[in-house]
C-alpha cells in the first residue's frame, strides 16, 4: 500500500511520453499517452478504499534540513484516498474528452503536458502529510492553472485572466506560507496542528484565520471570488477539471483536513459560515447577470463552493466534503456539456447566440438536464440533493438565520441553472416558436463525436447515484471527521429544498420564454479586480520613481540610509 | 602576520590574478577563442588547490566563482561592442572572480575591502564594454556609488580598528562602552559597504543600472559571484561576537528590499530590467535570512546557492540577446530554441519560488524561521513580497513554453557554449528540485 502514497507521480510518465511526442492507439492523437495516468490515480484510491484502510505514512527524513521539520511527508488515508478517486476519475473523463475537443489545436501536446502537471500537483496537495508538502502542491496547482488559463496566447485577455488567477492564488499561498511559518513544529503532521499552535502568539485562532484566507483564495470565496469567472478564458476542459471539480475544491479540502484546528476557533468558524453563505447568494445573483455561458457556470461554482464553506463554518466538515464529491461530478458534467455546445457552435459562448440547441445536440441536452437537476437538488434521483440537504440541516441546527438564507438560495440555484439550460436548449421565440430551427445554425453545428460524448456518461451516472453512497462515505471518513450525520432520502427539508430548486428551474423556463431566450438581470457590483489592478499599478509606478536615473539622488539616498541606520543603532532602537 | 584567509584560497586568488595580468600584458594579440581558452585554463588550475583545502568553505566558494567566471567568458564575446575587448574582458572576469573569493573567504577587514573593490571595479569596467551609450553611463554611476560604498566600509574599518586595535573581524570584544559603541557603528558601516555589492536598499541603485544594461554575461556574472561573495561576507559580519545588534537592521533592510524591488519589478516590461529589480528582491531574502541569526544561517546559504544556480541558468539562456530590449513581444517574434526556452522557464520558475523548484524550498527555509526569530510583521511583509514576485516572473512563461514548440525554424542563433551552459545549469536546478538537501549539505558545510 505504501506504493499508492506515491500516486502523485503516476501522471509523470504520461507527461514525459506526451512531451516527447509519443502517442498510443489508432488515431495517433497527441496526448493519448497521458490518459492512463489519471486512471491509475483513481485505481490507487479505489484499491486503498477496498482494502484494509490502514493509513499509509511515508516520511523521508532530512529532505529539507533548513526547516525544523525537515521530512518529505506523504499521507494516504480515507480523505486523501477519496480525493484521489475523485481527481482521478474526473481527470480521466476530461482527458478523453480533450482528445476530441482539442483535436487540430497546434498546442494539443503542450495542453496534455500541462494537464499531467496539474494532476500531479493536485495529487501532491491531496497526499501532503505536512504543511511543506501540502504547500508545494498548493502553489503548483496555481501555476498549472495559470498556464492552462493563458493556454491560447493568440486570444485576447487570456494572459491577464491567468495573472488574475495567479494574483488571487498568491494571497492564498502567502497565507499558507505564514501558517507554515507560524507553526514550524506542527509541520510534521497535519493531524497534530492543533497541539502545535499552543504557545504561539495568536494561537489556534490566528492559524485558523490563515487557513481560511488560503482556502478563500483557492476556492474563490468572499472578496477573492473575482479570478474564477475570468479563468473561463481557458479551454473548457480546463474549466471543468480545474475550475469546477478539483483545484477550486482544494480550499474546501484544506478546511476539512484541518477541521480539528478550526474547531478550536469558533469565531473563525462563524465567519467562515457567513463568507460561504453570502458568497452563495451573491454568486447566484451574479450568475443571473451573465451573458456568457461559461461565466454563468463559473458563478454557479462560486455559489456551490459557498455552500461547502458554510458547511465547514456550521461545524459539519463531512457535509462539506460530501458536497465536494457530488459537486465534482455534476459540475464537471455541466462544463463538459457546455464545451460540447461551444464546440458545436464554433467557439461561440454568448448565451444570446446559443439558443435552440436541443434539436442539434439531443444527447448533450439530456446530459445537461441531469447535471442541472443535480445542481438544483432534485430529491431522490440526484446526488446534489443528498449532499445539499446535509448542509442545510447543519445550517438550520447551528446558525438558523444563515441556514434559512441558504434554503432560500436554493431557489436562486434553480433559477440560474434553469436560465442557462433553457437559454441554450429551450426554444427561442425567433426560431422555434415559428416552428423552424435557426437556419444559420442548422448546417453549421458540429455534431459531437464519440469521444466527446462518452466521458459525459460516467459523470452523469455519478450525478445521479453518488448521493446513495453517502452513508458508506460517512463511515469511511468516520475516523477522521467523526460520526457522520444520518442521511435521509426523504424528509421535510428534502421536499422543501427540492421544491424550491425545481420551482426556480421551472420559473426560469417561463422567464426565458418571456424574454425570448435572453433573460438576465442587470449586472451589478464593483469592478473589484480592476480596482486592485489599478492600485497595484500605482504602487509599482511609485516604486520606480525612486530609480530616476539621477546620480545625485542615488548618492543622497545612500547617505540618508547610512545616516538613518547609524542613528537607529546608536540610539539603541535596533 | 595573520593568515587572513586559507593558503588554498590565497593560491587560487594568486593563480587567477597572475593569469589576468599575463593576459593584459601579453604582447601578442590573442584571438577571442584563445583568450577564452586561457581563461578557462586559469579557472581550472585555480580550482585545484581548493580541492585540498582543509577549510570546508573554500572549495564551494572557489568553485562557484570560477564556474561563474568560466560561463561568463564563454558567453561574453557575442555581447561586446568590439571584438578587441575580448582579452580585456577575460582578464577583468578573472580579476572579479579573484575578488569574489577574497571577499567571501577572509575575516580580515583590509582583505575584505580589497576583495570588494576588485570585484566592483572589474564589474564597472565590464559594464562599460557593453553596447551603446547607456552602458557607459551605467558604468560611471556604478563606479561612483561603488566609491561611496568603499568609503563607508573604510570608515567602518577605521572605527572597528579604533575600538579593538585589530583589523581582524573576530578580534575580542572591547571593554569600555565607548569602544563597544564605536565597534557597533563600525559594523553597521561595514554591512552597508557590503550592501552595495549585494544590491540591497539603500545601496541598490548603482547595481540596478549595471544589471540592466551590462552585457548579458557580465550581468549574470555580477548577479552570481557578487551576490554569493557579498552574502557570505555579510554572514561573517553578522555572526561575529556582538553582531546580534545588526540582526534587526538586516531584517528591516531585507524586507524593504523585497517590497520595493517586487513592486518596482511589477512595472517593468523588459525582461532584463525585471531581472535587475528581482536581483534586489532576492538579495533582500538573503539579507532577511542572515538577519535571523543562527536559525537563519543555514537557510541563507541555501538561498544563495539556489539563487545563483537559477540566475546563472536564466542568463545562460539569454546569452547573445544583449542590445535590443527583451520583451514579451520580442520573445514572441524571435523565440528562443527549445533548450534555451526550457532553461529560461525553469530558471524563472525557481526565481519566482514556485514549487517544486529549489527557489520555493529556499524561500520556505528563510521565511519559516522568520516568524519566531524576526517577528510576525516582518515575516508577513517579506512573504507578501515573495508571493507577489510570481506575478512578474511568470508573465513570460506561456510565451516561452508555447514559442519553444516551433522555435527550431525561427530562433535567434545560439551563442556557442550557451547550450552547454544551459544544459549543465538546468541539470543542477533539476537536481536541487528533487534533492534540495544537496544544497543544504553545502550550507551545512559553511555552517561549521
Amino acid at each position: 500500500m505504501t506504493f499508492f502514497a506515491w500516486a502523485f507521480l503516476f501522471t509523470l510518465p504520461g507527461l514525459l511520453l506526451t512531451a516527447l511526442g509519443v502517442t498510443v492507439g489508432k488515431g495517433k492523437r497527441p496526448g493519448s499517452a497521458s490518459v492512463a495516468g489519471p486512471v491509475l490515480v483513481a485505481l490507487a484510491g479505489l484499491v486503498w478504499l477496498c482494502g484494509s484502510q490502514v493509513p499509509v505514512v511515508v516520511r523521508i527524513a532530512d529532505w529539507l534540513p533548513v526547516l525544523s521539520d525537515s521530512a518529505f511527508s506523504l499521507r494516504l488515508d480515507a480523505l486523501s484516498a477519496v480525493m484521489l478517486v475523485v481527481v482521478g476519475l474526473v481527470s480521466a473523463c476530461v482527458y478523453v474528452y480533450s482528445l476530441s475537443y482539442m483535436r487540430g489545436d497546434p498546442g494539443q501536446r503542450r495542453f496534455f503536458v500541462y494537464l499531467d502537471f496539474f494532476v500531479a500537483a493536485m495529487n501532491l496537495l491531496v497526499l501532503g502529510g505536512n504543511l511543506a508538502v501540502l504547500l508545494a502542491g498548493w502553489a503548483s496547482v496555481g501555476l498549472a492553472s495559470f498556464l492552462l488559463i493563458a493556454f491560447w496566447r493568440d486570444r485576447e485577455h487570456t494572459l491577464s485572466a491567468g495573472l488574475q488567477a495567479l494574483g488571487a492564488n498568491a494571497v492564498g499561498d502567502a497565507a499558507l506560507f505564514l501558517a507554515a511559518a507560524m507553526v514550524p513544529a506542527g509541520m510534521g503532521d497535519l493531524t497534530t496542528l492543533p497541539s502545535a499552535t499552543q504557545g504561539f502568539p495568536g494561537g489556534a485562532t490566528l492559524l485558523a484565520w490563515l487557513l481560511v484566507v488560503a482556502a478563500c483564495a483557492k476556492s474563490a470565496q468572499g472578496l477573492l471570488y473575482f479570478w474564477l469567472p475570468s479563468a473561463m478564458a481557458g479551454p473548457t476542459p480546463v474549466s471543468a477539471l480545474i475550475h469546477a471539480a478539483t483545484m477550486v475544491a482544494a480550499g474546501v479540502y484544506l478546511l476539512v483536513r484541518t477541521a480539528g484546528t478550526l474547531a478550536l476557533a469558533p469565531s473563525v468558524l462563524e465567519t467562515t459560515a457567513w463568507i460561504g453563505a453570502v458568497t452563495a447568494v451573491l454568486s447566484g445573483f451574479a450568475s443571473l447577470a451573465q451573458t456568457n455561458y461559461k461565466r454563468g457556470l463559473a458563478y454557479s461554482t462560486c455559489g456551490q463552493l459557498g455552500f461547502m464553506f458554510a458547511a465547514v463554518g456550521f461545524g459539519a466538515p463531512f457535509a462539506a466534503f460530501f458536497h465536494l464529491v457530488t459537486h465534482a461530478s455534476f459540475k464537471a458534467l455541466l462544463f463538459l456539456c457546455a464545451g460540447a455546445v461551444i464546440h458545436a457552435a464554433h467557439g461561440e459562448e454568448e448565451l444570446s447566440k446559443l439558443g435552440g440547441m436541443r434539436h442539434k445536440l439531443p444527447q448533450v441536452r439530456w446530459l445537461t438536464l441531469i447535471g442541472s437537476l443535480a445542481l438544483c437538488g432534485l430529491p431522490l434521483v440526484t446526488a446534489g440533493a443528498y449532499s445539499k440537504d446535509l448542509i442545510l440541516e447543519a445550517g438550520l441546527h447551528a446558525m438558523p438565520a444563515l441556514g434559512w438564507l441558504l434554503v432560500g438560495s436554493v431557489f436562486l440555484t434553480g433559477l440560474y441553472a434553469g436560465r442557462l439550460y433553457f437559454g441554450v436548449f429551450g426554444a427561442t421565440s425567433e426560431h422555434e416558436s415559428a416552428g423552424r430551427a435557426p437556419a444559420d445554425q442548422a448546417h453549421a453545428v458540429h455534431a459531437p463525436d464519440r469521444l466527446l460524448i462518452a466521458p459525459l456518461l460516467p459523470l452523469a451516472l455519478g450525478a445521479i447515484v453518488l448521493g446513495w453512497f453517502g452513508s458508506s462515505l460517512g463511515s469511511t471518513l468516520q475516523p477522521l471527521l467523526g460520526t457522520p450525520p444520518e442521511i435521509h432520502a426523504v424528509s421535510k427539508l428534502t421536499w422543501l429544498a427540492g421544491a424550491l430548486g425545481l420551482g426556480g428551474f421551472l420559473t426560469a423556463r417561463l422567464w426565458q420564454s418571456a424574454q425570448r431566450g435572453n433573460a438576465r438581470i442587470p449586472a451589478f457590483g464593483v469592478p473589484f479586480a480592476d480596482l486592485l489592478a489599478s492600485l497595484g499599478r500605482a504602487i509599482a509606478a511609485a516604486s520606480t520613481l525612486l530609480h530616476s536615473g539621477r546620480l545625485s539622488s542615488y548618492v543622497f539616498a545612500a547617505v540618508l540610509g547610512i545616516g538613518t541606520l547609524l542613528l537607529w543603532t546608536m540610539t539603541g532602537r535596533a | 602576520m595573520d593568515v587572513f584567509f586559507t593558503q588554498h584560497s590565497l593560491l587560487a586568488v594568486v593563480i587567477l590574478t597572475i593569469a589576468a595580468v599575463t593576459l593584459l600584458v601579453c604582447p601578442v594579440r590573442l584571438a577571442k577563442s584563445m583568450a577564452a581558452g586561457a581563461g578557462t585554463l586559469a579557472c581550472a588550475v585555480a580550482t585545484l588547490p581548493a580541492i585540498f583545502a582543509p577549510s570546508s568553505e573554500t572549495l564551494p566558494v572557489v568553485l562557484v566563482c570560477t564556474i561563474a567566471a568560466l560561463a561568463s567568458m564563454l558567453l561574453l564575446p557575442s555581447d561586446l561592442e568590439r571584438d578587441d575587448d575580448a582579452v580585456e574582458s577575460t582578464s577583468l572576469i578573472l580579476l572579479g572572480a579573484a575578488g569574489g573569493i577574497v571577499l567571501a573567504t577572509t575575516t580580515n577587514l583590509l582583505s575584505m575591502m580589497l576583495g570588494l573593490e576588485t570585484l566592483s571595479l572589474s564589474a564597472a569596467v565590464l559594464t562599460a564594454l557593453g553596447r551603446g551609450p547607456r552602458a557607459l553611463e551605467a558604468s560611471f554611476k556604478f563606479f561612483v556609488l561603488g566609491a561611496v560604498s568603499v568609503a563607508t566600509m573604510v570608515y567602518g574599518m577605521a572605527l572597528i580598528t579604533c575600538a579593538t586595535g585589530s583589523l581582524d573581524l573576530g578580534a575580542p570584544l572591547p571593554v569600555t562602552d565607548l569602544e563597544r559603541h564605536l565597534r557597533t557603528a563600525g559594523l553597521v558601516l561595514l554591512v552597508l559597504g557590503i550592501a552595495f555589492e549585494l544590491a540591497i536598499v539603500p545601496m541598490q541603485f548603482g547595481a540596478l543600472g549595471a544589471y540592466t544594461v551590462a552585457p548579458t554575461a557580465v550581468a549574470g556574472f555580477a548577479m552570481t559571484t557578487s551576490k554569493l561573495a557579498a552574502g557570505l561576507a555579510m554572514l561573517k559580519v553578522a555572526n561575529v561576537a556582538g553582531g546580534e545588534v545588526l540582526h534587526p537592521i538586516l531584517v528591516a533592510l531585507g524586507t524593504l528590499s523585497i517590497l520595493w524591488a517586487t513592486f518596482a519589478a511589477l512595472a517593468q516590461v523588459e525582461l532584463r530590467a525585471m531581472l535587475a529589480y528581482s536581483a534586489v528582491a532576492h538579495a533582500g531574502f538573503l539579507t532577511f535570512g542572515i538577519g535571523l541569526g543562527e536559525v537563519g544561517r543555514q537557510a541563507a546559504v541555501f538561498y544563495a546557492v539556489t539563487y545563483v544556480a537559477a540566475v546563472a541558468l536564466v542568463f545562460a539562456s539569454l546569452a547573445g540577446r544583449s542590445g535590443a530590449p527583451i520583451t514579451l513581444a520580442s520573445l514572441r517574434a524571435q523565440p528562443l530554441d527549445r533548450l534555451r526556452s526550457a532553461g529560461l522557464a525553469l530558471g524563472l520558475l525557481s526565481l519566482a519560488g514556485v514549487p517544486p523548484s529549489p527557489g520555493f524550498w529556499a524561500k520556505l527555509g528563510v521565511l519559516v524561521p522568520g516568524w519566531s526569530a524576526a517577528g510576525p510583521w516582518w515575516t508577513i511583509l517579506a512573504t507578501t513580497g515573495g508571493v507577489l514576485g510570481a506575478l512578474y516572473y511568470l508573465r513570460p512563461l506561456p510565451d516561452l513554453l508555447a514559442g519553444a514548440r516551433d522555435a527550431a525554424t525561427t530562433s535567434t542563433a545560439a551563442v556557442p557554449g550557451s547550450r552547454f551552459a544551459v544544459t549543465v545549469l538546468a541539470s543542477v536546478v533539476l537536481l536541487l528540485t528533487a534533492m534540495p538537501f544537496l544544497a543544504t549539505q553545502l550550507a551545512a558545510i559553511t555552517n561549521r
